[in-house]
């Protein structure tokens, strides 16, 4: 195990790269992803949390990655596929997940040759990108009702209000969409 | 000004957490790590892959083929796991299968039944280490019930095809189901999916026998605590007692089965935290610690890798009655049994060489007196948590 002593006194404890070495294609990624966002706030002072993140950051690039570069790069077209549907569930369930290896995905779907491999490696960037327009349009509608409730409040004119309004519409309020 | 004044509550946590921290940094600075070297005159024992299984299992198969072609005669010695084979091996603190062996031979009519179960039970195995499957001993028991008639029958076959094979039970992918929990600042990984032993709910997670699908991925735990009973769980739980006290709790509702042992074993080794157990006042209550301790008679061919053997016995302990003023109606005078058992232990050598435990003990015997853990709760449903295992860790008052 990897030891990390924080500033607050406590001690943490994170398996260390070689035995990643063992798990599937896509888990480390899913470990990272999981640290990332239900521990690494937890993790006493900036500081700490930063040593962690470079931590897992190198998990990254010594495990995570290689070990999906080996997969998707593998001769074997089963192992490819397989690896490809357990990435499009992954995606799925949190497109976040996918967000560290999207460039190599990119990369690596230019090069494949097989239609379904390659139709699963765009569902998962199509996921994230999903998840990004997601995330932009929840972004905006926070911002439009915090300009509604300023106007109630009187801290803004409605001329203001209105030019915020119109370019907010004509981005395209797509909330409906987003809620289907 | 005032708010930044620690309460007295606030001043002895910090100094329980640094008791504990301190214990911990020294097993992580290896001070405390035992090296295993088994004496000579035992049963060799491996874990091993379901490969190295298959392989032993057809060996031994086509070695008993080749002995009915050349011989007609057969026999096989299966080690001795009766009390006179087993061995306490003092420097390592464990209670171990020697090396008797006892010769069943095939033509006879006193072990026939026996053998024709035990050949019957590697057949099964055989089959499940092929199909890389895992099946219960009750489902073996099921696979066969007019030979085996009952299920100790099945289970003593495969106990003995474990100790044939020189491995453990779940190296022959035959597991138990499990009935211990664990809860507290533990994730693991089961398979491909993470799992945080803090967000299980109020029973917390139910360890699996299939523990070669489990690794312990991230912990900021500090210490472990192991309690005999579901209620002092429950009671713990309630108070998310590992929130104040960085620790992940285990129990084995009762005496702990091979899985909750194991687990507890790999969490105590890889993470190398103190651990320290909390059973009833009773002779039961020790036995059980002393089988998380250094193993059991019965599967003592598994010691080394079942037992904690460094663990401490935090209580309740028989001093402990008079000194947290336990009510004397909540005391139940010891039995017969209870007596019988007490002056057993007494006469055990990893007893004898351990002073205060026998001398808690004798105490015991001398008084004629049990209380069980909820014993505690008669000074208030918090009394366990709040100030009973405090104020032990504090006074490092463990044996």
């Amino acid at each position: 195990m990897e030891i990390f002593r924080l500033s607050n006194g406590m001690i943490v404890q994170i398996i260390s790269k070689e035995k990643m070495e063992r798990w599937d294609p896509e888990v480390p990624l899913m470990f990272i992803d999981y640290i990332l966002e239900k521990k690494l706030a937890s993790y006493g002072s900036s500081k700490d949390q930063s040593r962690i993140r470079k931590y897992l950051d190198d998990i990254l690039e010594k495990v995570a990655i290689p070990k999906l570069t080996d997969a998707l790069e593998s001769e074997d077209e089963e192992e490819r596929l397989s690896v490809s549907e357990r990435l499009v569930e992954v995606s799925k369930n949190n497109a976040d997940k996918v967000k560290p290896v999207l460039k190599f995905l990119e990369k690596t779907m230019k090069k494949e040759k097989s239609k379904d491999i390659k139709e699963n490696l765009e569902k998962v960037i199509k996921n994230h990108e999903k998840l990004l327009k997601r995330k932009e349009r929840a972004e905006r509608r926070k911002k439009m009702r915090q300009l509604d409730q300023d106007l109630v409040a009187g801290k803004i004119s409605a001329e203001e209000y209105g030019k915020a309004r119109k370019e907010y519409l004509q981005d395209g309020d797509d909330s409906e969409e987003d809620e289907t | 000004m005032c708010a930044n004044k620690k309460t007295p509550e606030e001043k002895r946590k910090e100094k329980v957490i640094k008791i504990l921290r301190e214990e911990f940094e020294n097993r992580l600075e290896n001070k405390s790590d035992k090296n295993y070297e088994l004496p000579d005159n035992v049963l060799p024992v491996e874990e091993i892959s379901t490969e190295e299984a298959y392989d032993r299992i057809s060996q031994l198969a086509r070695k008993l083929y080749d002995l009915v072609m050349k011989t007609g005669r057969i026999s096989l010695d299966v080690p001795l796991r009766s009390s006179s084979n087993i061995i306490y091996d003092e420097l390592n603190d464990l209670l171990l299968l020697g090396e008797k062996v006892n010769t069943k031979v095939f033509h006879s009519l006193t072990s026939v039944e026996d053998i024709t179960r035990l050949i019957r039970v590697m057949e099964i195995v055989h089959e499940l280490l092929k199909k890389r499957m895992h099946g219960t001993k009750r489902e073996i028991y099921y696979s066969d019930v007019n030979l085996f008639k009952s299920q100790s029958n099945s289970d003593n076959c495969i106990e003995d095809l474990s100790t044939v094979l020189h491995t453990i039970r779940n190296s022959t992918n035959v597991v138990a189901s499990a009935k211990g929990t664990a809860i507290g600042r533990l994730r693991i990984k089961d398979q491909n999916d993470i799992i945080d032993l803090e967000s299980m709910g109020s029973g917390g997670w139910s360890i699996t026998p299939f523990l070669d699908n489990v690794e312990i991925v991230e912990s900021d735990a500090e210490f472990i605590l192991v309690v005999e009973k579901d209620a002092a769980l429950i009671r713990l739980s309630e108070a998310k007692w590992w929130r104040d006290y960085p620790c992940i709790i285990f129990s084995g509702k009762g005496a702990a089965d091979v899985a909750t042992r194991m687990f507890l074993r790999r969490v105590n080794k890889v993470l190398k935290l103190p651990t320290f157990c909390l059973v009833d006042s009773d002779p039961y209550g020790h036995y059980i610690y002393s089988v998380y301790l250094r193993g059991s008679k019965r599967l003592s061919y598994e010691s080394p890798f079942l037992a904690t053997n460094d663990m401490n016995l935090l209580g309740v302990l028989t001093r402990d009655l008079d000194q947290y003023k336990v009510p004397k109606e909540c005391r139940i005078p010891m039995n017969k049994t209870d007596i019988k058992r007490c002056k057993e232990m007494l006469e055990e050598d990893f007893i004898k060489s351990n002073k205060p435990w026998h001398d808690d003990l004798n105490l015991m015997l001398k008084k004629k007196e049990k209380a069980e853990i909820q014993a505690l709760s008669s000074r208030g449903f918090e009394y366990l948590t709040d100030e009973y295992l405090p104020t032990k860790i504090e006074t490092q008052d463990w044996i």
